[in-house]
């Protein structure tokens, strides 16, 4: 009987570590309700507008910024200035607080990750955010977890695109995209580092 | 009896199975943050950039410039070519050499922060005036076209009428490089504009740029 028992739990056990205890359950899929129901679909999917427009440093800095309020008021002095969903970026104007939005894209603290480096090797935006252009609420979507990471560093190809797709979240690898792959990789002469001292400064 | 226990343990396995699958799925939508099963060092009390703070009263841990402070790197040592200006007169020209990455440059920059109101052809009718009727100005007509480079530089800076500034989000570089795409808008070779060593051509403000011919303008 104990050992019927003992043989369920080594049986079990594994199994619920392995789904439960990884980043794919833990992390994965977390959205978080925002301060403001700001909707990427509508401003960077349909709107058309480029994630550079607010997310302005990210080429030039190791973090990406969340926009000041000033950004939303480069619009927003003129369109919906009646809208109450937009009364909190108001508030924020008016006072100089800012809004408090939540994270959802964050490594230990521990780890650090340059967006200027990736940008400028060619990595997009949706390779580690999603398709961000088409979601109402941001969502995460990869797990961020080491090694996840290591996966690109290791075989980068994959997932570099041209410099004018960069900021297109639903850009696809197409059917040649071993190849192009390559031929970015060589061209720009890129190698990614793998050693530990690279992320954990 | 033993029937009996090998029964329990299969309803206590099927009582776990039922309480995990209430614990949620992989990837499902999830509002409350991650927790880490292990949590390393994941949380330090470091401040990060743009992260929360107790310590000032606006609940930011970073701070705005003090008034009157110039970032590093920003200190405007090139006046013509931080500000567009020499003393109360602009300049007619681009004060930078002008080229094919210039160029390039300039289109791209366009069309991330200047399309969404000016339109991709200049002519003001951008996603604004076709989402909310509200027109903003035409960058091809001839008064822009007459206009000196350095206040098309001064207007991306600092903003003019319903315009805000754009300083915070495009660096001086970037916006001489926008200046240059304007004026292929307007349907001028901004590669003969190019003041970079050359007399500081300036026009007095709210004067016709007389030394536009001499830069190469197109009329």
């Amino acid at each position: 009987m104990i050992g019927a028992v003992a043989a369920a739990g080594a049986l079990i056990a594994p199994a619920i570590v392995w789904y439960f205890f990884s980043p794919e359950f833990t992390d994965v899929g977390y959205q978080p309700k925002q301060p403001v129901a700001y909707s990427h679909a509508l401003h960077a999917g349909e709107m058309n507008l480029d994630c550079r427009y607010c997310h302005a440093n990210v080429e030039r800095s190791s973090v990406a910024s969340v926009p000041p309020t000033q950004t939303c008021m480069n619009c927003h002095q003129l369109v919906g200035q009646d809208r109450p969903t937009l009364e909190p970026v108001r508030a924020s104007a008016a006072s100089g607080e800012p809004i408090r939005w939540v994270r959802v894209h964050e490594v230990p603290d521990y780890a650090f990750f340059p967006h200027d480096a990736h940008l400028a090797a060619g990595v997009g935006c949706s390779s580690c955010h999603g398709d961000v252009a088409s979601m109402e609420v941001v969502r995460l979507e990869e797990t961020l977890s080491m090694g996840w990471c290591l996966d690109c560093h290791r075989d980068p190809a994959p997932h570099l695109r041209p410099f004018d797709e960069l900021t297109n979240t639903r850009w696809q690898p197409g059917e040649d995209q071993a190849e192009i792959g390559a031929a970015l990789l060589a061209e720009r002469g890129l190698a990614p580092p793998e050693e530990c001292g690279a992320c954990h400064r | 009896m033993r029937t009996r226990r090998t029964l329990q343990v299969g309803r206590d396995l099927l009582m776990l199975a039922l309480l995990l699958s209430l614990a949620g799925c992989r990837g499902c939508p999830k509002s409350s943050p991650p927790i880490h099963l292990n949590p390393n060092m994941d949380n330090q009390p470091k401040l990060r950039a743009q992260s929360a703070s107790d310590f000032f009263a606006d609940g930011a841990a970073m701070r705005t410039p003090v008034a009157g402070t110039v970032a590093r790197g920003a200190l405007p040592v090139d006046d013509l070519f931080q500000t567009g200006r020499e003393g109360e007169g602009y300049v007619v020209g681009i004060p930078t050499p002008v080229d094919a990455e210039l160029l390039a440059r300039g289109a791209d920059r366009y069309a991330i922060y200047c399309a969404p109101c000016h339109a991709d052809s200049g002519n003001g009718k951008g996603m604004l005036f076709q989402r909310a009727q509200i027109e903003s100005a035409d960058l091809v007509e001839p008064r822009l076209v007459d206009m000196p480079s350095g206040q098309i530089f001064e207007t991306i800076s600092q903003g003019l009428g319903l315009m805000p500034a754009y300083d915070y989000a495009i660096p001086v570089a970037d916006r001489w490089a926008i200046v240059a795409h304007v004026r292929m808008l307007q349907g001028s070779d901004p590669t003969t504009m190019s003041v970079p060593n050359g007399p500081r051509v300036v026009a007095a403000e709210g004067e016709s740029p007389n030394g536009a011919d001499e830069q190469g303008a197109a009329p």
